[in-house]
């Protein structure tokens, strides 16, 4: 029986879910969009690293809590799994990373428009230089271990103390959706399905581990092909014009 | 204050995939296939929506088994039963032509793939429409039904729920369709209900699919969307 849900617990909970995701969708994200049209430099370093520190303070107020309060990590599905478990997460997290490295070398070697309608909404956050894919990557890599503490973790846990563990397991992959909800609709769509499914796999396999690596392969994925969409389109935007067929 | 149940690891994961991930992909599918580009046909998506739906049979088998749901109690079959099928058969049917009149040309046009185009059409409708009778009832109004209910143990809520995530799941058919469908979905869970089994809406559901798409090819015709006889091979290869 996991113990009930505390003051903290609850601002923590009301902060992430609602406050945050209202900041992101209302001012920090239309503001890089317009910082990115206008072209100021070293914008996009600058959101990847408050988006890394905004969520690794979260994680650590969660963590916090639990040493505070000496909570069981299994309630965060982070205790250490049984062997067959393990297995079973190894397994998972393999077939998970191969199906995204399968889809990304598709929309790859495609003409990009597949790889552009997935991105669409995200333009102003992928990275156009190098030092920019390297900040990308390591948000991917903060989002693949923190999301998933705080969203398929924290966020159900709180939300089962009210409704129980299954709804809130519904209800925690909308949140995450809804935190999605700065990159537009379709992407707020896209991220519940992405939630439900990193639910499964962690109801499943009883570990977040599996969740956190395929987590953050997509992420990294994203963030890899939004390079080379911009690096293509700078590099035909620079090759001279070719000269009209007879 | 209704009693709030926990399910198995398996049972949270098809709640997950009934209620939120296919829902949600079909309203994401739908606007994809909004946009202008070829339309698929019965033929092309033939095997896909047979894979599709022992998919979804083999889930809710394999769930049914985990969560102790009764999925095929002892049939009774009789008046009530019959009366149940002839009243919804009636009205959803009765109103094919009504629901085909008030559709735009282009609502018409872009659902064609999902009825006969020519006479040999029909029996893959017939087998399509066979396996949506037993497997969305298994999935929808069986398993997933089931489920809810034993975690809110509320009928109502329950129903509101899957009737959601059913209609949403064929969010391709537009916005009307999917209040159409609601209403469908409504009165087949009140059906089980009354039945006390699967059986008779498995019936009503693979009945309905098919008289349905047979009116809607017929309609099509009339109004000059489908040819009324088929081009033959060669001359289409000519062309």
């Amino acid at each position: 029986m996991n113990p009930a849900p505390g003051p903290s617990d609850i601002a923590l909970f009301v902060a992430l879910t609602l406050i945050s995701a209202l900041l992101d969708w209302r001012w920090l994200y239309p503001a890089l969009e317009r910082a990115s049209a206008a072209g100021t430099p070293g914008v996009r370093v600058r959101f990847y690293s408050l988006g890394i520190a905004w969520e690794w303070v979260f994680t650590a107020a969660v963590i916090a809590l639990w040493l505070a309060h000496g909570r069981p990590w299994s309630a965060l599905w982070l205790a250490p799994p049984t062997t067959l478990r393990a297995v079973a997460s190894l397994v998972v997290a393999a077939g998970g990373v191969t199906m995204i490295w399968m889809q990304h070398r598709g929309l790859v070697a495609g003409d990009m428009s597949r790889a552009r309608r997935h991105l669409t909404g995200a333009e102003a956050m992928l990275p156009r230089t190098s030092s920019e894919r390297v900040g990308f990557a390591a948000l991917s890599v903060t989002a693949g271990i923190c999301e998933e503490i705080l969203f398929r973790g924290f966020v159900p846990w709180v939300l089962a103390a009210w409704v129980g563990p299954v709804p809130a397991c519904v209800l925690g992959s909308l949140l995450f959706g809804f935190a999605h909800y700065y990159l537009g609709q379709d992407a707020a769509i896209r991220a519940a399905i992405a939630g439900a499914l990193f639910t499964c796999v962690v109801v499943l396999t009883g570990s977040l581990l599996p969740a956190i690596v395929i987590h953050a392969a997509a992420d990294l994925s994203a963030g890899e092909i939004g390079f080379r969409m911009f690096t293509r389109d700078i590099g035909q935007e620079s090759q001279p014009a070719a000269p009209a067929e007879a | 204050m209704p009693v709030t149940q926990d399910l198995t690891p398996l049972g949270t994961a098809f709640v997950l995939l009934a209620t939120l991930i296919l829902p949600l992909g079909a309203v994401q599918a739908a606007q994809r296939t909004r946009t202008p580009g070829a339309m698929p046909n019965l033929t092309s998506m033939l095997r896909s929506l047979l894979i599709q739906q022992a998919i979804l049979v083999a889930l809710s088998l394999a769930t049914a088994r985990a969560e102790n749901v009764m999925l095929f109690p002892p049939p009774h079959f009789g008046l009530p039963q019959a009366g149940m099928a002839a009243a919804f058969l009636a009205v959803s049917l009765g109103t094919v032509p009504w629901r085909w009149a008030s559709r735009t040309p282009e609502q018409k046009r872009r659902m064609l793939w999902r009825i006969p185009n020519q006479p040999s059409d029909v029996w893959k409708l017939g087998l399509i429409a066979l396996g949506a009778g037993i497997s969305e009832e298994m999935f929808y109004r069986g398993v997933m039904f089931q489920l809810w209910q034993h975690v809110l143990g509320s009928f109502w809520g329950s129903v509101a729920i899957c009737v959601a995530a059913f209609a949403l799941a064929h969010a391709f058919a537009g916005l009307r369709a999917i209040l159409i469908i609601s209403v469908m979905a409504l009165a087949s869970h009140l059906i089980v209900r009354s039945s006390g089994d699967l059986y008779t809406m498995m019936g009503i559901h693979a009945i309905y699919d098919v008289l349905a798409g047979i009116m809607f090819w017929q309609l099509a015709r009339r109004d000059g969307l489908i040819p009324a006889r088929p081009i033959p091979a060669t001359e289409e290869g000519a062309s």
